[in-house]
C-alpha cells in the first residue's frame, strides 16, 4: 500500500539518531514553555528559528513542530496544578482539571490529559497522513485566482475566531499586510517603504516582528504588575486511573479527537475552539452535567484530546496548501522558506522524506511526551518556582542573540524593540497581535497571486467571482465575517477566548 | 501622556486611540505609496497594492475610532511599566550596536544586567548574578554548542580578545 511505504519512509527518516535527539529536545522545550506562563510556543519558535539554520530541513522542522505540540501538553500541566493555563487552549482544561487537583486527584487529571492527548495526537496524525496527499493533489490544480481566494478566506476565518472586536482584527490584518509589503517589490524590484535603509530591502525581518510582538510585548505586560506565583500542590501523587475512570474517559477522548481533528483544519485558532466545543459537547451529553466545573474527569479528557488532535491537523493546510492556520504555523512557514523550500502542494512530491519524516516524528514525539512527562511532572512543578525576574532577562537575551544571528544584522535587533513597543501599545488598546502576524506572512503571497491572477485574466477583476472554486471560497470568507458579527456569536466568543497566546 | 491620565482611561479612549494609531500608520504608508508606479489592473505596479491596503487600513482605523466614540464602557487599565520598556529597549539597542565589538560574553552580561534591573524585585546584586549566570549559559549554548559567529570576547578588548 502506498500509505504504508510512505510511512515506512517517514519512520526511516525520523528514526535517525540526530532527528530523534532534536525531536526530543523540541518536545522537551515545548513542554517547558508550555508550563511557564509568560512565554509561549510562538515566541519560542521565533527565537529558535535562527538556530535551526545549521540543521538539515527535516531536523529543523521536526524540532520546531515538537515545540508546538509539546507546548500543548505543558500548558495543561499548569492548568491542572495551579489553575493557570500556560496556553490559551488549556483554559478549558483548567475548569475541571484544577477542581480535580483540589480534591486530591491531580495525578489522575494529569494522567487523563496525557493519555487523551496521546490517543488524539496519534489518531490525528494518521488523519493527516491519509488526508494530506489527496488534498495536495487537488491543490496542485489551483490557479492564482483560487490561491488568492484561499488566502483571503484564511485571513477572514482567523478574524472570526480571534477574540475581541472584529473591526480591530480587520485593522490588524491590514496593518500586517502593509508591513509585509515593505522591501523590494518582487516583480519590478522597486524598493518600497525602505526609507533609504539598505537593510530593509529584504523586507522586515519576520523573526524580529514575531519575537517583538509575542515575546517582548508580553514582558512589558507582565512588568506592569509583578506578582509571585504560588504552587500549592505537592509533587508526589498517584497517577493511576481506576477502572471506573477508564470507562468514563473513553467516550470523551473519542469524541474530542473527532471534533479536534475537524476543527483543527480551520485557519485561525481551531485548537482553542476545539477544546471549548468538546467541553460543551461533553457537558450536554453527560448524565450529570452538574458535576462539570466541580472536577468531572470527562471535562479534562475531552478538551485535552480535542486540542491535541487540532494541533496535529492544523498541519494539514500548511503541508498541503502552504497556508498557515495560525501564528505558530506561520513561523513554520518561515522555517520552510529559510531552508529554501516553498511550503505547499509540491512538498509532498518533491521532498517525500521531509513530508513523511515530519509526520512520523509527530508519532514519536507524542510517545516521548507521554513516557517522559508523567515521571517528570515533579520537575515541571519545580520549574514553576523559577521567578519571573530571572526568566524575562533570559527571554530578552535569547531573542537578541537569535535575531542577530540570522543575518548578523544589528537592524534585526532594533526591530525587536520597535515591534515590542508597537505590540505593547496595540495589545493595551485591545488589539490582538495574531491577525497582524498572519497578515504579515500571507501578504506577499496574497499580492503575488493577485497580480498573477490579474495578468492571466487580462485585467478582469471578476475572475475571482466567475471561477467556481474561488467564488465559493470567497463566499465562505464572507459568511465567517457575518457569523462573527452576529450578536449571539459575539457573546459566546467573549467567554471562550479568555486569553490567547 | 502622563501615567495618571492613562490610568483613568476608559474603553472609549482606548478604541479612539487604537483607531487613531491605525489611521496615522495608514496615512504614512499611503502617502509614501503614492510615489510608486500604480500600473493598470492587467499589470499592477508596485504601488497599487500598498495603496489599496493603506486605504483599507485607514477605513478600518476610522471605523474602530467611530465605534469607540459610541461605546461608554469603562475598563480600567493598569499602570505602564515605563522603566521596563525603557531598559529593555536600551538593552536591545546596545546589543545591536555594540555586540560585534564587545563579543558574546560581555554583551550578554551588560544587556542582561540592564534588563534584569527592569524588575523592581531585582537588586543590583541579584541582577549581577543573573547576568553572570546567563553569560556563562549563553556562551555554552551558542558558542560552544552551536558555534555562532560572534567572538567570545570581542575586538573592543584589544589583546584580551578571544575568538
Amino acid at each position: 500500500m502506498d500509505l504504508l511505504s510512505n510511512l515506512a519512509l517517514g519512520f526511516e527518516t525520523a528514526f535517525t539518531p540526530v532527528n530523534l535527539l532534536w525531536c526530543f529536545v523540541g518536545v522537551l522545550l515545548g513542554t517547558l514553555v508550555g508550563v511557564l506562563p509568560g512565554i509561549g510556543p510562538t515566541a519560542t519558535i521565533a527565537m529558535l528559528l535562527p538556530i535551526t539554520f545549521t540543521f538539515s530541513p527535516v531536523t529543523a522542522l521536526i524540532m520546531l513542530s515538537g515545540i508546538y505540540y509539546g507546548a500543548q501538553y505543558g500548558g495543561s500541566t499548569t492548568a491542572i496544578l495551579i489553575n493557570l493555563p500556560g496556553e490559551s487552549s488549556s483554559a478549558v482544561t483548567a475548569i475541571d482539571g484544577y477542581q480535580m487537583a483540589r480534591k486530591g486527584r491531580a495525578g489522575q487529571a494529569l494522567a487523563t490529559a496525557a493519555i487523551g492527548s496521546f490517543i488524539a495526537g496519534s489518531v490525528a496524525t494518521l488523519i493527516l497522513a491519509v488526508a494530506a496527499p489527496p488534498l495536495a493533489r487537488v491543490a496542485l490544480n489551483f490557479g492564482a485566482a483560487e490561491y488568492f481566494a484561499l488566502l483571503v478566506l484564511g485571513l477572514l476565518v482567523s478574524i472570526s475566531l480571534a477574540h475581541g472586536s472584529v473591526l480591530k482584527a480587520l485593522a490588524m490584518i491590514c496593518l500586517g499586510l502593509v508591513l509585509g509589503s515593505v522591501g523590494q517589490d518582487v516583480t519590478t524590484g522597486t524598493p518600497r517603504f525602505t526609507m533609504g535603509f539598505q537593510e530593509l530591502y529584504g523586507g522586515i525581518n519576520f523573526v524580529s516582528l514575531a519575537v517583538g510582538m509575542f515575546g517582548v510585548a508580553e514582558i512589558f505586560r507582565n512588568l506592569e504588575t509583578e506578582r509571585s506565583r504560588e504552587v500549592g500542590v505537592k509533587s508526589s501523587f498517584s497517577l493511576w486511573l481506576t477502572r471506573e475512570d477508564w470507562r468514563r474517559i473513553a467516550g470523551p477522548i473519542a469524541r474530542g479527537t473527532g471534533l479536534g481533528s475537524v476543527l483543527g483544519i480551520l485557519p485561525g485558532g481551531g485548537h482553542v475552539l476545539a477544546s471549548f466545543a468538546s467541553y460543551s459537547a461533553e457537558k450536554n451529553l453527560s448524565k450529570n452535567p452538574k458535576e462539570f466545573g466541580q472536577g468531572a474527569i470527562e471535562g479534562v479528557a475531552g478538551p485535552e484530546s480535542a486540542n491535541n488532535a487540532a494541533a496535529q491537523t492544523s498541519f494539514i493546510p500548511l503541508l498541503t496548501l502552504g497556508i498557515p492556520a495560525h501564528p505558530v504555523m506561520a513561523l513554520i512557514v518561515g522555517a520552510f522558506i529559510l531552508q529554501g523550500i516553498t511550503p505547499g502542494p509540491n512538498v509532498i512530491n518533491d521532498q517525500p522524506a521531509l513530508f513523511w519524516g515530519i509526520i512520523a516524528s509527530m508519532w514519536i514525539g507524542n510517545a516521548m511526551l507521554v513516557i517522559l512527562n508523567l515521571p517528570l511532572i515533579g520537575l515541571w512543578v519545580k520549574m514553576l518556582t523559577v521567578p519571573y525576574r530571572v526568566l524575562f532577562p533570559a527571554i530578552v537575551i535569547f531573542a537578541s542573540i537569535g535575531c542577530y544571528s540570522i543575518n548578523n544584522n544589528p537592524f534585526d535587533v532594533y526591530a525587536i524593540a520597535v515591534f515590542g513597543v508597537l505590540g505593547y501599545v496595540l495589545i493595551r488598546l485591545g488589539c490582538e497581535p495574531a491577525p497582524l502576524l498572519l497578515g504579515f506572512v500571507l501578504g506577499p503571497l496574497l499580492e503575488e497571486n493577485l497580480r498573477r491572477a490579474m495578468i492571466i485574466s487580462r485585467g478582469d477583476p471578476t475572475v475571482f467571482l466567475t471561477r467556481p472554486i474561488s467564488a465559493t471560497l470567497l463566499a465562505m470568507g464572507l459568511a465567517c465575517i457575518i457569523i462573527a458579527v452576529l450578536p449571539a456569536m459575539r457573546s459566546k466568543r467573549a467567554q471562550v477566548f479568555v486569553e490567547d497566546d | 501622556m502622563s501615567e495618571q491620565a492613562l490610568h483613568k482611561q476608559n474603553k472609549m479612549g482606548r478604541d479612539v486611540m487604537a483607531g487613531a494609531i491605525f489611521l496615522v500608520i495608514a496615512l504614512a504608508f499611503g502617502a509614501q505609496a503614492l510615489s510608486y508606479d500604480m500600473g493598470r489592473t492587467i499589470r499592477m505596479g508596485p504601488g497599487f497594492i500598498p495603496l489599496t491596503l493603506a486605504v483599507l487600513l485607514g477605513i478600518f482605523g476610522i471605523a474602530v475610532a467611530v465605534a469607540g466614540f459610541r461605546k461608554h464602557d469603562t475598563a480600567e487599565v493598569g499602570p505602564v511599566a515605563w522603566r521596563g520598556i525603557f531598559l529593555v529597549c536600551v538593552s536591545l539597542v546596545i546589543f545591536g550596536a555594540y555586540g560585534r565589538q564587545l563579543g558574546l560574553v560581555p554583551v550578554v552580561f551588560i544587556c542582561v544586567f540592564i534588563v534584569a534591573m527592569a524588575s523592581v524585585k531585582n537588586t543590583v546584586v541579584s541582577a549581577l548574578a543573573i547576568a553572570a549566570a546567563l553569560a556563562v549559559m549563553c556562551w555554552l549554548v551558542f558558542k560552544v554548542g552551536l558555534g555562532m559567529s560572534l567572538h567570545t570576547i570581542g575586538p573592543a578588548f584589544g589583546p584580551f580578545q578571544v575568538f
